[in-house]
């Protein structure tokens, strides 16, 4: 059986994890570190940087590396959220041909998903490094607050990574899963996960014998570490224009040590009362003087700040608990999940609203990445005895005559499910309808997602109202909507799977998963030569240390003065051949350098006399 | 879909059997006309219970459960004579409801093998026996209650409704059968999931579980009390058997032709509408076959009428004195003893018969009396309990038994169109919750039982055509009920739309147009009606509506 692993996605780190003989663990990666910073970035020479590296780059190459890139996945080039991430990112966001978002790193433009993959498949090689054995499905987590389009772009990034997702699971339930897994628990359990990016919250119950059942779920995907740190630059940005009468905010490199810093200072003060932000010559005035910044920046005044983020976080949890129709008293635990949830003020406000403790029991950072790992190994594996009953987070339904937005599937219904309902022609003599399929809860439908749409024709001509057509929306359990319209009179039925739109067509996401694959099998050729290169340099580095010593002993035979030739020769014939990365060429001189480097050694250890 | 049709087997012993008093209940229902859905219907059993008893039947050789298109009646004979007792067919509750549900396969096993080529699907990744539980639970999906289907017990709390759901679920839900080849299992796996979802939905919302819990109640007491109703005849029968074996027994030895030793009037001749009737369930027969007896309603409340009726019922309904052996309907099975011929006979012979014979019909006058006023004490006292279809079978079996006792004709007359009245409003609320829950084709048959009960209002025959129309049922049905509301309630645009949507729907296209105008007529003031009346004639203009 085919191992699955979990993958946790996040705005700022991302985290793989598998099941090994029935306990969920988190595979490190190549540093030992348990999360991956989900940045990637260009270097000058072309070569692409994914995680730690990435980030410890970021700095100098800030308008080459994309950091938090799942807040612009599955969003359009027109949504508010790209608009304003424009604003403050230090990459370049583009529009895409399909109205999409593309970001431009160097001479070249990538899609949301394709940078995405990127971190993907840096996880998926960590998993194999790991396991060493290939790896090709796994489960993938997002904000359960995310819609269909946002699934299908994080879908296809894994596509495009080389893996087949068989699951998309939300970030809180798969945090509840490794909560419960293997633990005879039957409670009402509240998840609260605020991360990077977003803030989620469910309800969860979880029963006998493996069943986690979601009663609401609800979040902003918009809210999270990010807007935290935004309010603390702001600040900086704010008391640097008083203090010289210089915008930080001109200089994209000024800006991403203010990201940087903002962020230090925040996570500092989850653990101290105040703390120094100090950036030396952070920008140059009109006159070409360094400017520094130095600021103390107070736990009270960073809550200050961020009061109304978590302000809004409680307003949230208190609309679930009302969806899931449970009283506050009802929730009997309450998981924290997200870095940001180690802020004292945060624990504070959950401590307030749910009145109890909040679990310390899981990593907050770990937690949903094994909690997606064992979600892959229950849907393989027949006898792991564990059910996960999901709920839709958004309603479904389509815009009718007039722009309303005609609910079919309400917010938190159990999936899978079905639903229809009779829609009628709107105009006379109307031959086709189009059926918009809308996600979202507004009232007007312009402000819903929309997911799809399909044009049923065919109709008979006749006066509005009087064809009458029946909509049946479905969703799987894979989450995938299917529409089926059916014109009442004629029996005539148009169907379709809402494959909702990433922003990416079938091809280009099949092109690019191409062009991963042949990076990948670059990549692979070059860890390879790596290796082989750390090994040629290590033999070159001893033999060269030993030379002075090596040549005193043997410079007074013709035999010696040979050898010592010959060993220059090779390592220097070894040098060009590294140089020129010929991999076939270095393999080959390993051998002579190791029998040179033996010689040496055995030259040197011999007692002299 | 195809449901079994019970036919009885011919030639079968049925009293020689060991039948308990819920088989033999059943047996009586079973004219190999009636499937195994309706006569849960009929019956009340749970249809797992159901399928056990036929199950146990056939095995004794009583009945053959065929498929397809229904037999000839069975002969009459086969019927069992006296109905069992039959609240020992009503399942309690709770329990045995539990019991039958939590066995599905229970009916059929093999059974759905027989119709369902899904069965035998090729390339389908599951075992026999789980085919097997998805059809049967599929099949049988429609005809069970949210408890039922759980396997709960309907005072079950929300921990045991959680539970069970939490039991059922994984069984159901499409991740256990994760990337599997399931053919057509897969959607009705879905739809059963869905269902099972449902039912934990509406049993764990506090609210929902309460205008469920109404609406089964209210159902099965719909059902007990039209069954109580239709039961009279057979009471009445009972009743005078009873009356006669009396009066023999009066007369003592004097005439040993006569079977010895028949029940006492108290026992046999009690009724059993009143005792029955005082648990929520009653027997199940076959409902709406209520027929008032006075087709004209006035129009005062059912509330004041009832009132009314109890006022004048216990002012003293006067004593039953004029009786005569006319009065007795009917032909009398167990005819009281023939007087002899006198030809060929001694004069003293024919006197003593003359004097037995008198003796005879003053015993059974005295204890026709007696019953007379036995039942109309049991029918105040049932009217005082609320109890009233008890009532109305008391007072038609009183009046039964004196016919030419006018006050008592009309009490019974009376009482009786205040069960129907109670009855329809029963209906009216199991109607409703089936409208609201677009279930057309229930609300249909509930509908026209409130149309039974009510002949005078016009919105249950609208409501009634309605929910025909929308069930996609008898479309000359729908224009008959339509009509009468139209008929009833002339200036209501809607029942004129209504009309309108049936004649549509009957392919009468004119009258249809005609209803059309006169509900635009009619709604000239209203702009909803207005709107809706426009829309109804775009739709209407090619005929076609539903």
């Amino acid at each position: 059986m085919e191992r699955v692993i979990g993958i946790d996605l996040g705005t700022t780190n991302s985290c793989v994890a598998i099941v090994e003989e029935g306990v969920p663990t988190v595979i490190p990666n190549r540093g030992g570190y348990k999360t991956t910073p989900s940045m990637v970035a260009i270097t000058e020479a072309g070569k692409r940087l994914v995680g730690h590296i990435a980030k410890r780059q970021a700095i100098t190459n800030a308008e080459n590396t994309v950091y938090a890139a799942k807040r612009l996945i599955g969003r359009k080039w027109s949504s508010p959220q790209v608009k304003n991430a424009i604003l403050t990112a230090s990459y370049k966001i583009v529009e895409g041909p399909h109205g999409d978002v593309r970001i431009q790193l160097r001479d070249k433009t990538y899609s949301v998903p394709e940078i995405s993959a990127m971190v993907l498949q840096e996880m998926k090689l960590f998993a194999e490094d790991y396991l060493n054995e290939p790896v090709s499905k796994a489960v993938i987590t997002v904000p359960a607050y995310f819609n269909d389009n946002q699934r299908q772009a994080t879908k296809d990034a894994g596509t495009i990574a080389g893996l087949d997702v068989i699951r998309i699971v939300n970030e809180p339930t798969a945090a509840a899963l490794a909560y419960g897994f293997g633990k005879q628990v039957e409670k009402t359990i509240a998840v609260f996960d605020l991360g990077g990016g977003t803030f989620d919250i469910s309800v969860l119950e979880i029963g006998a014998g493996g069943v986690f059942k979601v009663i609401a779920t609800a979040g902003d995907t918009f809210l999270g570490g990010e807007d935290f740190d935004a309010r603390v630059i702001d600040w900086l940005v704010q008391g640097f224009k008083e203090q010289f009468d210089v915008d930080l905010r001109q200089d994209r490199m000024a800006l991403q040590r203010l990201k940087d810093a903002a962020e230090k200072a925040k996570c500092e003060l989850s653990g101290v009362l105040e703390t120094e932000i100090n950036l030396p010559f952070i920008i140059s005035n009109a006159r070409n003087e360094a400017l520094h910044l130095q600021r103390t920046l107070s736990r009270a005044m960073l809550e200050q700040l961020c009061e109304d983020l978590v302000e809004r976080c409680v307003e949230i949890c208190s609309q679930t608990l009302e969806d899931a129709r449970l009283e506050r008293d009802e929730v009997e635990e309450v998981i924290l999940v997200g870095g940001m949830t180690r802020m004292p003020r945060v624990q504070e406000a959950v401590r307030d609203f749910f009145e109890r403790e909040p679990c310390k029991g899981v990593h907050p950072d770990e937690v949903v990445a094994l909690g997606a790992g064992v979600q892959g190994a229950a849907l393989v594996d027949e006898t792991k005895q564990m059910i996960l009953l999901d709920v839709t987070p958004h309603a479904l339904g389509i815009m009718t005559f007039g722009s309303n937005f005609e609910e079919l599937i309400p917010q938190n219904t159990t999936v899978p499910t079905s639903r229809s309902k009779i829609f009628t022609t709107s105009r006379d003599n109307q031959t086709a309808v189009k059926i918009l399929v809308m996600q979202g809860e507004h009232q007007n439908a312009t402000e819903n997602e929309l997911l799809g749409e399909f044009i049923l024709t065919g109709l008979r001509r006749a006066p509005k109202g009087q064809v009458e057509i029946e909509v049946t929306f479905e969703i799987n359990s894979d989450g995938i909507v299917s529409v089926l319209a059916k014109d009442l009179e004629t029996g005539q039925l148009q169907s379709i799977q809402v494959t909702a739109s990433s922003g990416l067509t079938k091809e280009e996401v099949g092109e690019m998963m191409e062009a991963a694959k042949e990076y990948l099998v670059d990549r692979r050729a070059s860890d390879q030569f790596e290796g082989v290169r750390q090994e040629a340099e290590k033999l070159i580095a001893e033999i060269e240390r030993m030379f002075p010593q090596v040549e005193q002993i043997v410079a007074s035979s013709d035999f010696g003065r040979d050898a010592i030739g010959k060993a220059r020769g090779i390592v220097e014939r070894s040098r060009q051949a590294i140089s020129r990365r010929d991999m076939a060429i270095v393999k080959e001189h390993i051998e002579a350098l190791s029998r040179t480097h033996r010689m040496f050694k055995g030259v040197v250890a011999r007692p002299q006399g | 879909m195809s449901i079994r049709v019970p036919r009885l087997r011919p030639g079968c012993d049925i009293k020689s059997l060991p039948l308990i008093p819920a088989e033999a209940f059943l047996l009586s229902r079973i004219d190999g006309t009636v499937n195994e859905r309706d006569l849960a219907l009929i019956t009340g059993l749970d249809p797992g219970a159901l399928g056990a008893i036929l199950e146990r039947l056939c095995g004794l050789g009583a009945l053959d459960l065929g498929d397809g298109a229904p037999a000839a009646r069975a002969p009459a004979t086969a019927r069992p004579a006296p109905s069992p007792p039959a609240a020992a067919a009503r399942p309690a509750p709770s329990a045995p409801l539990a019991e039958g549900a939590r066995t599905p396969p229970a009916p059929a096993p093999g059974a759905a093998s027989r119709h369902d080529p899904a069965l035998s699907e090729e390339g389908v990744e599951l075992s026999p026996e789980k085919r097997q539980r998805i059809l049967d639970l599929f099949h049988k999906l429609e005809d069970l209650s949210h408890y039922e289907l759980l396997g709960i017990g309907e005072q079950a709390e929300k921990k045991q409704i959680k539970s069970a759901y939490y039991a059922l679920a994984p069984e159901f839900h499409p991740d256990t059968y994760f990337r599997k080849q399931l053919g057509s299992y897969k959607q009705k796996i879905e739809v059963i999931f869905n269902r099972i979802t449902l039912a934990h939905d509406v049993l764990t919302s506090k609210s929902k579980r309460v205008e469920y819990d109404d609406y089964i109640e209210q159902s099965r007491q719909n059902r007990s009390m039209a069954a109580l109703i239709e039961q009279t005849s057979s009471d009445i029968a009972t009743v005078v058997s009873a009356l006669d074996a009396s009066a023999r027994a009066m007369v003592g030895d004097a005439e040993p032709s006569a079977p010895a030793g028949p029940p006492a009037p108290d026992r046999a001749g009690e009724p059993r509408a009143p005792a029955v009737i005082t648990g929520p369930g009653g027997p199940l027969a076959a409902a709406g076959a209520v027929r008032p007896s006075s087709p004209s309603m006035p129009a005062v409340s059912l509330q004041e009428r009832r009132e009314q009726l109890a006022r004048k019922l216990s002012g003293g309904l006067r004593r039953p004195s004029s009786m005569t052996m006319q009065a007795v309907t009917g032909p009398l099975p167990g005819a009281p003893p023939s007087a002899p011929s006198s030809e060929g006979r001694s004069p003293e012979s024919v006197r003593a018969a003359e004097v037995l014979r008198s003796r005879y019909d003053a015993a059974r006058i005295e204890a026709l009396r007696l019953q007379i006023e036995r039942y109309v004490t049991l029918g105040k006292g049932a009217l005082e309990r609320k109890d009233y279809a008890g009532a109305a079978n008391a007072y038609r079996i009183a009046a039964s038994l004196d016919q030419a006792d006018e006050d008592l004709q009309r009490a019974s007359a009376e009482t009786q169109q205040l069960a129907a009245t109670v009855l329809a409003e029963g209906y009216l609320k199991q109607a409703e919750y089936e409208e609201n829950h677009e279930r057309w084709e229930d609300a249909a048959i509930s509908y026209a039982k409130v149309c039974a009960g009510r002949p005078e209002e016009a919105l249950p025959h609208e409501r009634a055509a309605y929910a025909i129309l929308k069930a996609g049922g008898n479309v000359r049905k729908a224009v008959e009920l339509a009509r009468r509301a139209v008929e009833l309630g002339p200036e209501a645009p809607e029942y004129r739309l209504t009309l309108a949507r049936a004649y549509a729907a009957a392919g009468l296209a004119k009258s249809a147009n005609g209803e059309i105008a006169r509900a635009a007529e009619l709604a000239r003031n209203d702009a909803r009606m207005r709107e809706l009346v426009a829309q109804v004639r775009e739709q209407a203009r090619n005929g076609k509506l539903i």
